[in-house]
């Protein structure tokens, strides 16, 4: 039996009309020669072109390569391959490797050599220290004027009040994001953004407005002074403002070694950007990190790791008073995540909300803290859904989740029962994005309820 | 202010800022980082609710779960809805004993609940696990048309809405009729005309003398469609007054000449007109008003023997229906007379007449399709069966009209009409009207045996090689989508 389920495998789709364009092609009658090897699977599928296409996928990552001119990624044949071997794997035999399978193989392996030496290439080159100590002022400057015009401004707007704001058209945001977007701050730039949202959120929107703008002046006291605050909580300040590291160079430092558990992948759309978050915790570190993945417009995200899988793996954490962010450094074979995460996961609610406060004294500016609930149940107060532990602690619900059919996911699969379930916490509604019950584990990405 | 708590203190701070600084004796930069120290505070400090309460849990369940092939064709199905594969998933897995895995029951029913038409079956398919979310979820309990009656029946019958009163009457008439007629009196004063209507169409289903003078009362309705909705479920009944008036009037009629039958050993039977329109013709559901091109008096007979028993016929010639016919034929209102007893026949689902105006119908020069479709609809299927792979063969029968007659019908073919059907659909020749055909195509990909999907696909393929079989190219993928279902599902 296959190490991945139906279910895993179509939640690597990249949308839901991949998803079922893929489940349409998981037939014995779309495919020839296919064959499998160790870690391989390979197959011949006939598409609208003359030659088949040659569809392969490296399933230890899983890695899929194909030679159709689609731009989704992975393709409707990769799934599609994928399903039919998650399905009925005896239709596959062992075989060599043809020509097409083993280059790819070949050439991947040698990427990822390079990829290491580029690093270390990097790690070990000496800096023309000159230049980027010229590019640092350049930015510092233009960053500095676009901080004291935001803090002016913000200063501006608690003059004339919160009640004054809120008649303001969004186009009063729009100008200062842009503005810090121009003054290379695209965190501050998002801070602003999300003011008008708020202003709009219901009943207690002025206390949620002034904690936001009370983070967000902050923000800008603190990179008023960079240079004299403790070097790891200026690294946290240069995240939340949205500098970023090179991935270079992140990936010289030094990693955190474990067997990582990948609980949980959401992918959210901004101003033409698609940003998937995938959420890690080490068996043995019990530390928790985050995976970003960025890509612009209608380019498909780059294929991370699969939700509800775990390997041995090296991650390199952004530096950070409590270092969250990271970068896959080298891994090992993906393996289905099955086994209960013993200590890793949070013990009780309260131990998660003490965790989370834990990194909320490290870095202020924390927006989403992962939580993993072990014991919890579903209940409901009030007409509206929970999750509660076995000391009767409740979480409430983010209410657009609970409302829809990720939610109903998550109920059914636990059927009343305890269950260990991720959820992103932002200090006041948790947002599940995976459950693990009895051994199984279930992604409840929003695709599934398109 | 300082024995507050920190969201206590934020909020105050929170009615400062609402009116700003300028009217108040506060700065803004001290107001901001009050704000974010509170702020910072208050969320690290949060402290979680406690509910002691605790959920039912959902009953075990001994049905196996359904394999990882038909559970990926199910996914593929709620990816793509199709409802009529949906149900047929549903009603193989029942078949197969096995349900529905726990993390798809929600987009299962999901789905089923916005359908208009709900079949038990589905519901089935969920198990326990389905039974018990429609219980937490309100949208996932509305109306279920399924072989239990709910427990609160009777606050749904009283202040449900009308769908879910049409949904649940039905369910209870399947299971105990008796007890859907006392339903319907009991809030029948208070009911709209649609709904009375549409109350009347439920109980038409299993409809005996039990609910006759229920429904010969409600001839007498406020409403008209009330009133034809209630002749009409009356004709249906054997025995009803309102088929014993029908069939005196038809009586006045029919006659038989005795002439023929003395000098050639030939009956003949004679059609009489009605001279005038009888006012209490109307309150049966006879429309004195005639459809352009009908004469008025033909009309009224038409109605009027459509109506009437069937037995009628023979009772008042002594011939067996196939004779009935041969009589009547010369008759010049002939065809008025078999179009209501093609009506009275089919409504009635009498396996000898239908069969005997079959017959007649074959031996005609043209054979209308829905005539054919209306007399076999409901006989048994292997009586079905064979008449319509022999109208197919019809001398005059274009291969059109082939896919018109074969395709008809609701009930899924058995594996042989399936092979003879299709061999009779098969033509080397690209049909005229291909539009026509794609309908047909579908409900023959919902309908055929799944052994012989491959066969259809290659028939299609060769009948429409060129671009047109794009339009058909669902209902091949469907045909073959089922075939593997049922592979899938087999043991």
């Amino acid at each position: 039996m296959s190490a991945w389920t139906v279910d895993q495998v179509v939640a690597l789709a990249p949308d839901a009309s991949s998803a079922s364009a893929g489940q349409g092609l998981a037939s014995i009658k779309k495919w020839s020669a296919i064959g499998k090897s160790e870690r391989t699977i390979w197959g011949l599928c006939q598409g609208s072109g003359k030659e088949p296409y040659q569809s392969r996928i490296d399933i230890s990552e899983p890695a899929f390569k194909c030679s159709c001119p689609s731009r989704k990624f992975p393709c409707k044949h990769g799934l599609g391959l994928f399903l039919l071997f998650v399905k009925d794997e005896s239709a596959f035999k062992t075989l060599a490797e043809p020509g097409w399978v083993s280059e790819w193989i070949a050439g991947r392996a040698e990427r990822a050599e390079k990829k290491v030496e580029r690093a270390k290439a990097v790690a070990e080159k000496p800096v023309d220290e000159a230049a980027q100590a010229k590019r640092a002022a350049e930015r510092e400057a233009r960053v500095k004027e676009g901080v004291a015009g935001c803090r002016m401004w913000l200063e501006d707007v608690m003059r004339r009040g919160l009640a004054a704001a809120r008649t303001e058209p969004s186009t009063m945001w729009d100008r200062m994001a842009a503005r810090m977007v121009d003054a290379q701050a695209p965190g501050l730039a998002g801070m602003v953004r999300r003011i008008p949202e708020l202003i709009a959120s219901g009943s207690g929107w002025d206390v949620r407005v002034l904690d936001h703008l009370g983070k967000l002046h902050l923000l800008l006291r603190a990179s008023e002074r960079l240079d004299t605050l403790p070097p790891d909580l200026a690294e946290d300040a240069r995240i939340a403002m949205g500098w970023q590291r090179s991935k270079d160079e992140v990936l010289s430092f030094a990693g955190v070694q474990d067997r990582w558990a990948v609980l949980g992948q959401v992918v959210e759309e901004e101003e033409r950007l698609k940003v998937r978050r995938t959420w890690l915790v080490g068996r043995q570190s019990k530390q928790r990190a985050l995976v970003l993945d960025f890509a612009a417009g209608l380019a498909p995200l780059e294929q991370s790791v699969a939700a509800g899988s775990e390997f041995d793996s090296e991650l390199a954490f952004y530096p950070g008073r409590l270092p969250l962010r990271a970068l896959v450094k080298s891994r090992g074979e993906s393996l289905r995540l099955s086994d209960d995460l013993g200590d890793a996961a949070d013990q009780t609610i309260e131990a998660a909300l003490h965790r989370y406060a834990q990194a909320l004294a490290a870095n202020p500016w924390t927006v989403r803290w992962p939580m993993v609930l072990s014991q919890v149940r579903p209940a409901q107060n009030e007409g509206r859904w929970h999750l509660v532990d076995r000391e009767a602690s409740a979480l409430p619900l983010q209410p657009s989740f609970a409302s829809g059919l990720a939610w109903w996911r998550l109920v059914a699969t636990g059927g009343g029962r305890e269950m260990t379930v991720l959820a992103e916490w932002d200090g006041r509604w948790a947002m599940p994005l995976s459950v693990l019950v009895d051994g199984h584990f279930y992604d409840l990405a929003t695709r599934w309820a398109s | 202010m300082s024995g507050a708590s920190p969201i206590e203190r934020l909020r105050s701070l929170a009615s400062t800022a609402m009116i700003g600084t300028d009217r108040s004796a506060e700065t803004p930069a001290k107001v901001l980082c009050a704000a974010a120290l509170l702020g910072a505070q208050a969320r690290a400090g949060l402290r979680p609710q406690r509910i002691e309460g605790r959920l039912r849990e959902r009953p075990e369940d001994p049905t196996p779960i359904a394999g990882p092939a038909p559970m990926a064709t199910l996914m593929r199905l709620l990816g793509n809805p199709d409802a009529g594969l949906i149900e047929e998933w549903a009603v193989l897995a029942g078949r197969r004993g096995v349900r529905v895995a726990d993390a798809t029951v929600p987009l299962l029913l999901d789905w089923w609940s916005r359908q208009p038409r709900r079949t038990s079956d589905v519901f089935a398919a969920t198990g326990t696990c389905g039974a018990w979310l429609a219980s937490l979820n309100a949208d996932w309990a509305k109306p279920v048309v399924g072989s239990a009656v709910p427990s609160d029946a009777d606050d749904v019958w009283q202040t449900g809405k009308a769908p879910e009163r049409a949904a649940l009457l039905l369910t209870v008439r399947r299971v105990d009729p008796a007890r859907a007629l006392e339903m319907v009196r009991s809030t029948w004063q208070n009911d709209g005309a649609d709904e009375r209507r549409r109350f009347i169409e439920v109980l038409a289903e299993r409809c005996s003398m039990a609910d006759e003078p229920f429904l010969e009362n409600a001839l007498d309705d406020r409403s008209k469609v009330v009133r034809r909705q209630a002749a009409w479920a009356l004709a249906l009944i054997r025995g009803s007054r309102l088929r014993a008036r029908m069939t005196e009037r038809a009586k006045a009629m029919v006659s038989v000449d005795d002439k023929g039958r003395l000098l050639m050993r030939m009956t003949k039977i004679a059609l009489t007109l009605p001279a005038a329109f009888d006012k209490d013709w109307e309150r049966d559901g006879i429309e004195e008003q005639a459809a352009s091109g009908t004469g008025k008096r033909a009309w009224w007979m038409r109605q009027i023997l459509g109506g009437a028993d069937l037995e009628l016929w023979t009772d008042v010639t002594g011939l067996e229906p196939e004779r009935v016919l041969d009589s009547l034929s010369k008759d010049e209102c002939f065809a008025d007379a078999l179009a209501a007893l093609n009506q009275r026949a089919s409504a009635d689902g009498d396996v000898a007449w239908c069969r005997v105006l079959m017959q007649h119908a074959l031996r005609q020069d043209r054979l209308d399709h829905q005539v054919v479709l209306s007399l076999v609809g409901r006989l048994p299927i292997a009586h079905r069966e064979g008449l319509l792979l022999e109208a197919a063969q019809h001398k005059h029968v274009s291969l059109q009209d082939r896919w018109l007659i074969l395709s008809g019908g609701e009930e899924r073919w058995s594996a042989e009409y399936s092979i003879n059907a299709l061999r009779l659909l098969s033509g080397r020749k690209t049909p005229d009207e291909t539009w026509q055909l794609f309908d047909c195509a579908e409900r023959v990909s919902r309908l055929i045996a799944p052994q012989v999907a491959e066969q259809f696909a290659e028939a299609l393929t060769q009948m429409f090689p060129d671009t047109k079989a794009e339009g058909f190219r669902k209902s091949i993928d469907r045909a073959r989508l089922r075939a593997e279902m049922y592979k899938e599902f087999a043991p």
